[in-house]
């Protein structure tokens, strides 16, 4: 397990952004202008003054067992206690301080990890199923492409400076585990005449107008992968949307092209590509199920009943004899720092090398030796409560929602917890739920893949009375699969307050009839739906406002749910300024530019301008024009029918 | 400067551009752009420069309209003929745009009154159609400090610079007009009526160009094209310390009005 190798500007890169970040201390660049260059290094500003979260790009979802030691040495020095999973299968280190980001930076190159393109417009990370090479189905581990790719593709600048993110995944069968099928580029591994190769996906992503991908090549050599994910890459980079990031993924150039005009662009920048000679990736990765670990392997203490239960819930065998797989169930993806590295410390004694990251934010563990589970159980026991309990608890996935996120609307990890407790609490057979994709987005932009869920919600705003309240919208049957993936499908809305007894009812009906049905799965995309429309009339009551507050405070919240705050963005970061609103809902291209243009004029350089701009050709043109006469677009987001656009003067 | 609804809406493709703006457009209402001759050359000007929200336009000329006109000078229209130019252009001013404050002076500017007239003006437009003008008008705002464009046409050919106090004038290139009669006249001659549109069309925008404060200006260059073979030329040259008028020593100290008063040349014009 060699992981991905850092390309040689990095340190060059660091110290550019250090230089920058001096510079805004010193004033003389703005936070707007700091964050452009930040973000695409996988730097967040929190909500809290002065701290940031910085993405680990984890190629594969892989790390080593050394380096997860080690981040979580760094995270304990320079974050606070824990570290976070991602659902794109990377490591998070929050609350970092400004003064502290390149020298974390720097502590990562020295263990080999980066975090450029952690965020931002910028070739993400490229990730595989979490169980690539130990997956009895797969047709080969992919794990060796998705890190050679990651090679290639962060020592390329074109990589950085994209339209909009870039997301690229391997599955390798047909069940698309990698999601494939929902990216930007997806390979998935085939067969054809006993050579080596993939299934070429592209234009496809969750989000806003979510879409499967469309299948672009039925077969390439494996030695394709990289002038074909260029290629993709190379015509994102000249013809995607650059006006307008809400309409930018490669899914809308696929539209905007149309089918014909996408393929012929991709071909020729394929043909070019090919024409002038490139390398084929170097695969030299042990490729099925990387190194057995050596070393001394501790005698099986067992325990009884309890560790029997975490073995069906959390263990399974693997191709390999002898071997098991282990998935360590982590809450809402947040992990102690000290517990990370006890169990670093004891994975090493295994002689593992490897640890995974799931999409639901859990750790996975791979080639333990059969006499080590028991050992492994006790250690795990001590840190990680959810062990101990059924699957769920480590599937649900949740988004970090508006307690962090300036485009949340819901609380969405606050109704997690609420869920959690339900599940403490309910008396619910959980096992027989099994470990279903439960996900929540604190809003409609699928952070929390609501849309490839079993059972999604989208956080939403109702009214009663004139009255705010948090709600969500129920998604249901989502199906990846390499033979035709289908999106979960909205079934309703519900008020937030009423949510965790909707799927308290939903469980415990799927649970009184399991023994009917192959699995939930199978239930949710058959009658299950049904059932939990009839379920969702029942709980959509709203009581006066009058009568009872409960339904108009979000979960976790202390205040009336309202949207205020919402989009303020990381512009506010050391800066005072009132924000003059211009309404041009109604004002045609171009003449809303020129309206734009006339309130600019009337502000002092830094101050910030928010327009309205209506859906279609205002909001694809003017921020673009704007931008293009060097002020600085610093956000804009959808409120329902129309755009904000916050602008801060040059 | 605050503009109103309605001036947005009309300057809007000018507050568009980059490098006009709100700005360039407050600038281009508070110019005062004087045109003398309103021609062939001046009625282009004139139109533009209305139509750019120029806020005052100067005019002189002391002739009315001819039917001869009519084939070049777009401003005056059919019915204008036997009426004063200034007055037949300032009717179509008002009516392309009614935030131009329009100042005619009736009469053939020259050596006793040119200064007088010239004096409140930000820029100059020489729209004349012969030597006599062009020289003292060139006379006149170095002299006074004044920017002005020059500009000149005959057959298919046009020339164009511009003065701006400090730089090349039009006696740098050419000290005195030619004897009378030693190139053809416009009767002679004649004129693509287009040639003129062009011309002035270059003019106008050099004014606007001016206003703004953007772009290089044609100045210590002379701009001349053919327009039978649609080429185009530019030709540098420098101030000439030597210059009767903007030299170091100059002989020409105050106005006067040259012998020659008759229709343009190769570097006259036919206004």
């Amino acid at each position: 397990m060699s992981g991905y190798k850092l390309p040689p500007n990095l340190g060059d890169e660091i110290g550019a952004l250090e230089a920058l970040i001096f510079k805004f201390k010193a004033g003389k660049i703005s936070a707007a202008e700091l964050k452009t260059h930040r973000v695409p290094f996988g730097v967040y500003e929190q909500r809290e003054p002065d701290t940031y979260m910085v993405r680990i790009r984890c190629a594969g979802g892989s790390i080593a067992v050394s380096q997860l030691k080690a981040v979580a040495a760094i995270a304990a020095q320079y974050g606070v206690g824990d570290l976070h999973i991602t659902s794109r299968q990377e490591l998070q280190i929050h609350y970092v301080k400004l003064d502290d980001l390149v020298t974390v930076m720097r502590r990562l190159k020295e263990i080999g990890l980066a975090t450029r393109g952690g965020g931002g417009n910028t070739v993400r990370n490229i990730v595989v199923p979490v169980d690539a090479g130990i997956d009895p189905d797969e047709v080969f581990d992919v794990t060796p492409y998705a890190l050679a790719l990651t090679d290639r593709f962060i020592a390329e600048p074109d990589s950085w400076n994209l339209p909009r993110k870039f997301k690229i995944s391997f599955s390798g069968s047909s069940q698309d585990k990698g999601y494939a099928t929902l990216s930007d580029a997806g390979f998935l591994a085939q067969i054809k005449d006993g050579r080596r190769g993939f299934a070429v996906y592209a234009a496809g992503g969750l989000g806003g107008k979510p879409e499967a991908s469309h299948l672009l090549l039925e077969f390439i050599d494996a030695d394709k992968v990289y002038p074909v994910a260029k290629a993709l890459r190379n015509i994102f980079w000249k013809y995607g949307n650059r006006h307008n990031k809400h309409a930018a993924r490669l899914r809308f150039l696929w539209h905007t092209l149309g089918e014909e005009d996408f393929r012929k662009c991709f071909h020729e920048e394929l043909g070019a590509i090919e024409s002038a000679g490139y390398l084929p990736l170097e695969i030299n990765v042990p490729e099925k199920g990387g190194v057995l670990p050596q070393g001394n392997v501790p005698v099986d203490p067992g325990d009884g009943q309890g560790f029997a239960l975490w073995q069906k819930r959390c263990v399974r065998s693997q191709p390999q004899p002898g071997f098991y797989a282990v998935l360590v169930p982590v809450e809402l993806g947040f992990v102690g720092c000290a517990a990370t590295a006890r169990l670093a410390e004891f994975l090493e004694t295994l002689g593992s090398d490897e640890v995974r990251l799931t999409k639901d934010q859990n750790f996975f563990l791979r080639h333990i030796p059969a006499p080590a589970l028991g050992p492994l159980y006790q250690v795990l026991q001590a840190d990680f409560p959810a062990v101990r309990k059924p699957a769920i608890y480590g599937s649900l996935l949740s988004c970090a929602g508006a307690s962090t996120c300036q485009l949340g609307i819901c609380l969405s990890r606050s109704l997690a917890k609420a869920l959690l407790r339900m599940f403490d609490t309910a008396k619910l057979d959980l096992d027989a739920v099994g470990g279903i994709k439960l996900n929540i987005s604190g809003c409609p932009n699928s952070c929390g893949h609501h849309q490839a869920a079993d059972l999604g919600f989208a956080g939403k705003t109702l009214r009663k009375d004139g009255h705010m309240l948090p709600a969500y919208t129920i998604f249901t049957g989502a199906m990846i699969h390499a033979t035709g993936t289908v999106l979960a499908q909205a079934l309703g809305d519900v008020p937030a307050k009423a949510l965790p007894g909707v799927v308290q009812a939903f469980f415990a009906g799927y649970i009184s009839k399991s023994g009917e049905h192959a699995s939930f799965r199978a239930y949710i995309q058959g009658e299950g739906r049904e059932d939990l429309r009839r379920i969702l009339e029942q709980h959509q009551a709203v009581p006066d406002f009058e009568l009872d507050k409960n339904y108009y405070f979000d979960w976790g919240a202390d205040k009336i749910f309202s949207l205020e705050g919402r989009g303020a963005g990381e512009c506010s970061a050391g800066k005072e300024f009132t924000v003059i609103v211009k309404d041009l809902r109604g004002v045609l291209c171009p003449l809303n530019f020129v309206k734009t243009k006339v309130e600019l004029s009337k502000l002092k350089a830094g101050d910030v301008l928010e327009v309205w701009l209506d859906d279609g050709a205002p909001i694809e043109n003017v921020p673009g024009s704007v931008k293009a006469e060097g002020h600085n677009i610093l956000s804009q987001e959808k409120a329902g029918t129309y755009w904000k656009v916050l602008i801060e003067k040059k | 400067m605050e503009l109103n609804e309605a001036q947005v809406e009309r300057y809007s493709r000018h507050i568009i551009l980059g490098d006009v703006g709100v700005e360039g457009q407050a600038k281009i209402l508070a110019g005062k752009v004087l045109i003398i001759g309103t021609g062939g050359l001046g009625a282009p000007v004139a139109l533009y420069l209305a139509a750019a929200g120029v806020g005052t336009i100067g005019l002189a000329d002391g002739d009315v309209v001819d039917l001869s006109n009519l084939q070049r000078q777009v401003i005056h229209f059919t019915p204008d003929v036997g009426r004063a130019k200034v007055l037949s252009a300032k009717e179509k001013i008002a009516a392309i745009n009614p935030d131009v404050n329009v100042i005619t002076y009736q009469t053939r500017v020259d050596a006793s009154n040119i200064a007088g007239i010239i004096k409140d003006y930000d820029f100059v437009v020489d729209g004349t159609d012969n030597f006599a003008a062009k020289f003292l008008i060139n006379d006149a705002c170095v002299l006074g400090g004044k920017p002005f464009s020059h500009g000149g046409i005959l057959r298919f050919d046009g020339q164009t610079l511009t003065y701006v106090p400090g730089h090349a004038c039009y006696r740098c290139i050419f000290k005195a007009p030619p004897p009378p009669g030693a190139v053809p006249t416009c009767s002679q001659a004649g004129i693509l009526g287009a040639v003129a549109g062009m011309l002035g069309t270059i003019q106008a925008a050099e004014v606007l160009r001016y206003l703004i404060g953007r772009g290089k200006l044609l100045v210590d260059r002379i701009l001349i094209f053919n327009a039978l073979d649609m080429k185009f030329r530019e030709v540098g040259f420098k101030r000439d310390p030597h210059c009767p008028v903007c030299g170091d020593q100059p002989s020409i100290k105050a106005l006067s009005d040259e012998r020659s008063a008759v229709c343009g040349t190769k570097f006259g014009g036919c206004g």
